[in-house]
């Protein structure tokens, strides 16, 4: 009988666990909630004394002691601790570093992206103001340039990596702010992927003049391949399709560049596979940290881990595919069809006003972030703006889309339609439902 | 250091939106309503708090605020009257399919529902509120007004009551 109760027992856990929030609905659920609250509040918060941000003079933390130093690292702006959080215990860790630039480079990058990820916390909890917003992007500012000097000091691969790597987190935070509808602080963020986007480009073009990147090129192979197939990992048992979609579009586009880095390497064009290795991670990148965003596992506990891990089942095992052709075929390169389908519509070198007017089904919103000759297009307050970032050499036309531009616009257009990029039939439908 | 009250309560609301949704969830068979009723649950809570009142068991206080909006739930809904909240019913449980963890499959997870279901009021209450919303007998009488004694005889009988129907 005992049996049997734990049996009946078991199942109505196991059945009240099956229903749960998803962090999405939580979070929404919170920011409707926090609109609500209001800030003034009634005489009852008289009893509670809120602590509000003041300078803590060094002398004071000394005497604190280093519990409090440790406990500040929890700590948002607005936050009692929050000034010893960046003004003593992050400048005092990064000491440990002091003649490793490798390791010095990785935790200012580190402490840049925290400046992002207080912004998201701040944002989802609705306190995250104008004056919080400037101070915090000033401190990453601050940051990302002292990065960029000592990958400067290092080698022009570790400058690309730099570079590389914080566009993909402003892209990523970018997308999380307009999904946030915190406008303001997207096009802050935006004018700073504007920014990156042209130093990049400047070191691409350092990058090209740079001799015996042989070793660098094959490095940054394995680095790409590894990263892609991570998060292909990851995804691969997600329970959110919508989600797994979304961040599959991107995996799809950053593989293409693994391949294309590979056709580079085997051409002796190191310069350019390092590029396409990086694009690649820079791609993954920003689809993982999106994806995390919209999933954040922490809160999932440990028992629910270890029923889930009992739960998962394995794929079946597929049977060994025969080869049946000599030579590999070329995988179909989606977004050069992609491009040359539009081109071949509106003529080469159109600009997006072209084709919004052609394709009645485009929207404005497609066309964000889309890298062009000389600048960027970036949704501002409903318009598409184009954002120059850099000078060109006369006879090149400005404000005309990259290649990188057209992949850009068909991963917008997908990920809008919740379509998965997996073949040129897709893109078909895909210019089907835009014209 | 003390939080503000207002933190103290998003402290609260991270700890036990999960909980609110699924005690609601679990008397609206609806996804969708479910997560009105939680969230309007702790507006309730936080207006009431806003007001001056003092409240001593926050916990207790949303599942009986939770109570409450689902009964008024049904009132406005008028589709089904009152007594027959706690009457059997068939089971029309219909898990969402993409918001939630199969850690169940769905035929478990009706059958399980079909037969607490069809439990009379108070049984499947206390079934629901024990074992699914993971209260503990303690946390019901506060919430029921009952002694914790009476609640834990009432699950040991609803358990056999289930246990029979499942034979």
């Amino acid at each position: 009988m005992e049996d049997q109760f734990s049996k009946i027992e078991e199942l109505l856990k196991k059945t009240g666990k099956s229903v749960r929030l998803s962090w999405l609905e939580k979070r929404k659920a919170k920011k409707f909630l926090t609109s609500q609250m209001g800030v003034n509040s009634s005489s009852y918060f008289q009893k509670t004394v809120i602590f509000k941000y003041v300078a803590v003079p060094l002398a004071i933390v000394l005497l604190i002691g280093g519990g409090v130093v440790e406990a500040s690292m929890k700590t948002l702006p607005g936050d009692f601790l929050y000034p010893v959080k960046t003004n003593v215990t992050e400048p005092v860790k990064g000491l440990v570093y002091i003649g490793k630039p490798e390791k010095k480079l990785a935790y200012v990058t580190t402490l840049a992206k925290r400046r992002l990820e207080e912004m998201v916390k701040l944002g989802t909890e609705s306190q995250l103001d104008s004056k919080t917003q400037e101070n915090l992007l000033a401190k990453f500012d601050k940051h990302r340039k002292k990065a960029k000097n000592i990958a400067e000091d290092i080698s022009v691969g570790r400058e690309i990596a730099l570079e590389s790597d914080l566009e993909s987190v402003l892209r990523a935070h970018q997308r999380i702010f307009s999904d946030l509808d915190q406008q303001d602080a997207k096009e802050k963020i935006q004018n700073r992927v504007a920014i990156v986007v042209k130093e990049r480009s400047q070191v691409e073009t350092k990058l090209s003049l740079a001799s015996g990147l042989q070793k660098e090129a094959t490095e940054k192979e394995k680095e790409a391949s590894l990263v892609v197939s991570g998060l292909e990992g990851k995804i691969k048992n997600a329970q959110n399709e919508r989600l797994s979609k979304q961040a599959q579009i991107q995996i799809g586009l950053a593989n293409q560049a693994v391949l294309n880095g590979k056709k580079d390497i085997e051409a002796g064009s190191y310069a350019e596979a390092i590029s396409s290795f990086e694009k690649a991670k820079r791609l993954t990148n920003e689809a993982d940290i999106v994806y995390e965003y919209a999933l954040a596992p922490k809160d999932v506990p440990e028992e629910e881990i270890a029923l889930l891990a009992e739960k998962t089942e394995l794929p079946p095992e597929e049977e060994p595919v025969v080869a049946t052709l000599l030579v590999e075929e070329e995988p179909e390169n989606i977004y050069e069809y992609f491009q040359e389908s539009l081109e071949r519509a509106a003529g080469p070198g159109a600009t997006p006003d072209i084709y919004l007017n052609i394709f009645s089904s485009l929207e404005v919103s497609d066309f964000d972030g889309i890298v062009a000759n000389g600048g960027i297009y970036q949704l501002v307050n409903g318009e598409i703006l184009f954002v120059e970032t850099q000078d060109l050499d006369d006879g090149i036309r400005k404000v005309e889309i990259e290649s990188e531009g057209y992949e850009r616009l068909l991963i917008n257009i997908a990920t809008r339609l919740g379509v998965e990029l997996s073949s040129k039939e897709v893109v078909d439908s895909i210019l089907g439902s835009i014209r | 250091m003390e939080k503000s009250v207002r933190q103290q309560f998003l402290d609260r609301y991270d700890d036990l939106a999960d909980a609110i949704f699924r005690h609601c969830y679990f008397r609206v068979s609806d996804r969708e309503v479910a997560l009105d009723l939680m969230q309007e649950t702790f507006l309730k809570t936080w207006k009431y708090l806003d007001a001056g009142n003092d409240i001593n068991d926050v916990k207790a206080f949303l599942y009986k605020v939770a109570n409450n909006m689902v009964i008024d739930y049904y009132r406005k809904k008028k589709t089904i009257s009152l007594e027959s909240i706690t009457e059997n019913e068939e089971s029309n449980f219909e898990p969402s399919d993409d918001s939630h963890t199969k850690i169940v499959s769905d035929s478990e997870f009706n059958l399980v529902m079909q037969m607490v279901e069809e439990l009379d009021g108070p049984h499947k209450e206390v079934l629901i509120m024990r074992y699914i919303d993971g209260l503990s007998p303690k946390d019901i009488a506060e919430i029921t007004g009952d002694s914790a004694n009476s609640i834990s005889v009432r699950i040991v009988r609803a358990m056999e009551k289930l246990k029979d129907k499942m034979k």
